[in-house]
Parts: C-alpha cells; structure tokens; sequence
C-alpha cells in the first residue's frame, strides 16, 4: 500500500532552544504538506503569549483572513494580515504548556501561488491573563509560483522555542 | 500496519476544463471516515461561493450546516438549512485557488444521520469553519461537489482528492 502520509522530517528542540527551525530541500514528490507544531517560546517580557512567523522559501509576505478568539478573549474578531502566524504559548504562561498547531499546504509544488490554512491554540491553565490564550483558524495565499522547498518557523518577537517543542513536517499523495 | 496505511487514495480528481459539478461516486464502504482535501477556483465574475455537497444524489430539503467566519473585518457565525451542505468558501481569483479540507465521520453507517466538518481558506475573502448534517441514515456510496450549484462552474486546474481513514 502507498505510503500516502509520510514523515519527511522532524525537528525536536533540545536543551539549549533554537531560534528557528527549518524544513530544506523538501521533497517535490508529494501532492500537500503537512506541518504539526506542539510549541512553546522564551518569552517572558510584558504578559502575553507569542506567535510564530513561518516563511516559504526565504519569504514571509502573504495575504491572509484571520479568526480568533480575541483578545481579551470572549470576543471573537477577524483581521486582514500581511504575514503568516501560528499561537504559540510563551514563558508568560503556564510551566509546561506547549501550543498545538498545524499548517496545511495544497499543491505546494504547482506553479500558482501557494494557498495553505492554519489552525492553533495557546491555553493556559489560568483565568487570568486574556492575552494568554488564543485560538486561530488561518487563510493564507503567498505570491509563490515556484515550488516550496523550504519552511522556516520563527518567533514573531525574536525569542527562542524551549527545549521539547517538536515540529513534524509530513508529505501527502493523492494517488 | 505501514505508516499512512490508514490515509488512503480512494481517488482524486483534476479538472482539465471547467466543470460544474465533481462526482465521486462508487465509494467504498470500508473506511471509518472520508476526508476530501480540495484546491479549487469557482467562474464568476469576482464572487464567493462554497463548496457545497449533495450526498448519493438526494435533492430534496435534507441538509443543513452551522459556520463560523471571518472576514478581516469581523467575526460572523449562523446557520443556514437547504437542498446542500455548504463548507468553506471558494475564490474567482486567477492562480489563487482556495483549499479546503471537509472530513465526513462514520460515513457509511446505517443507523445516524452523517455529518461533515470542514475548513475553508479564502484568502481574500473569509477564513471559515463549519459543520453540516445530512438527515438520512444511508451510507454514503457519492458525492457532488459544485459552487452552490449556481450557474457556475470549477475552474480548469481544481483538484479534489478523496482520502479514506481506518481506524483499524
């Protein structure tokens, strides 16, 4: 039977952190990816959580539809953005939380621009802290005609992702 | 049992000229849940459509569907009830196409009524989230696909793929 849901890489973050982590030299042979996120960055300035830009191919400028949960939560809202995210949790939450994210890529190897959705969550084990929390469903578009080769995944306040955040990069097939 | 066994090909489909409808028919039954990824672009002049579904060619007044939107401006939800389940929503754009990812639970039981969530990704018009139920108790043996079943059509160059899901 056809390998249809394949790991092509993995990246587990060890004990000194990193700043980035980055999928090169993608495999062109697959129909869409697929990148699972479980994340957690150093942030520990002001009281919020963080986000994660991601960049196709060295590029990070997209179109993109934003829902979430808001901030202070309880009032979703909608936004227009230039740039990609993922929530991430921070230091500025609870010990041990890790976010959950996933990105998905359609025929990212076709030569239209790439469209791709996001979804994520940051939770903390409190109810204080509004900007702890977050869940967000993503709609994205990059004005990318050539293939992606490469995902790199940063924070978007420059801090690094601790020690256990894990990123798995998966190639899917349609036939 | 093979890594990815489980996330299995029944059949994809790429439009070599603009179609209205997409039809997966002949579905087998040996699945626990189908999952359709498609990327897609829709014919009119500038509009938005969703991609709707009719399941083993019922028409009548069976189907109904809750979603959640945002439009980059404001956060929308509600529901809506009709002869199609809408998930998502498609662009016109040119070389934009829109992916969306609709997973079909337990679809060919016998006993429940089907339901069907599924994520859309306009960039340049909504974010969606929704579910839809189909109020019969068949399984599921085909699918149509269409803007609305409007007068439009799927753009040369969408794909639609069928995935089947195992749970054992």
């Amino acid at each position: 039977m056809a390998n249809t849901y394949a790991l092509i890489a993995s990246n587990i973050v060890g004990s000194g952190g990193a700043s980035s982590v980055t999928f090169s030299s993608i495999s062109q042979t697959y129909t869409d990816l697929v990148v699972k996120v479980s994340s957690r960055t150093a942030r520990s300035t002001g009281s919020a959580a963080d986000q994660i830009a991601i960049a196709f191919n060295g590029s990070n400028t997209y179109t993109a539809k934003i829902l979430n949960s808001g901030s202070p939560f309880g009032t979703p809202q909608s936004y227009s953005s230039s740039s990609l995210a993922l929530e991430t949790d921070s230091a500025n939450n609870t010990a041990n939380t890790f976010n959950s994210g996933e990105i998905y890529i359609t025929n990212y190897t076709s030569t239209n621009n790439k469209s791709y959705s996001t979804d994520s969550v940051a939770e903390n084990n409190s109810g204080s802290g509004d900007y702890l929390v977050a869940l967000s469903l993503m709609a994205g578009s990059a004005t990318l005609t050539s293939g992606i080769t490469s995902i790199t995944l940063t924070s978007t306040t420059s801090n690094n992702f601790v020690q256990y955040s894990s990123f798995y990069l998966y190639g899917i097939k349609n036939s | 049992m093979a890594a990815g066994a489980t996330y299995t090909p029944i059949a994809t489909q790429t439009l070599g000229s603009a179609a209205a409808t997409v039809t997966f028919s002949s579905i087998p039954s040996t699945y626990t849940d189908l999952v359709l990824v498609s990327s897609v672009t829709n014919s009119s002049s500038g509009s938005n459509y969703s991609l709707s579904f009719r399941f083993n060619g019922d028409t009548g007044s069976n189907y109904s569907d809750t979603y959640l939107y945002g439009n980059g401006s404001s956060a929308v939800s509600g529901r809506e009830s009709g002869t199609f389940v809408n998930i998502g929503n498609t662009t016109s754009i040119t070389g934009t196409f829109t992916p969306t990812i609709t997973h079909i639970m337990n679809y060919a039981n016998t006993t429940t009524y089907k339901t069907v969530m599924g994520r859309g990704n306009n960039s340049g018009a909504y974010v969606m989230g929704a579910v839809g139920l189909w109020r019969s108790t068949a399984a599921i043996t085909s699918m149509v696909i269409a803007p609305e079943f409007s007068a439009n059509n799927w753009n040369a160059g969408s794909t639609f793929t069928l995935y089947g899901l195992a749970a054992a």
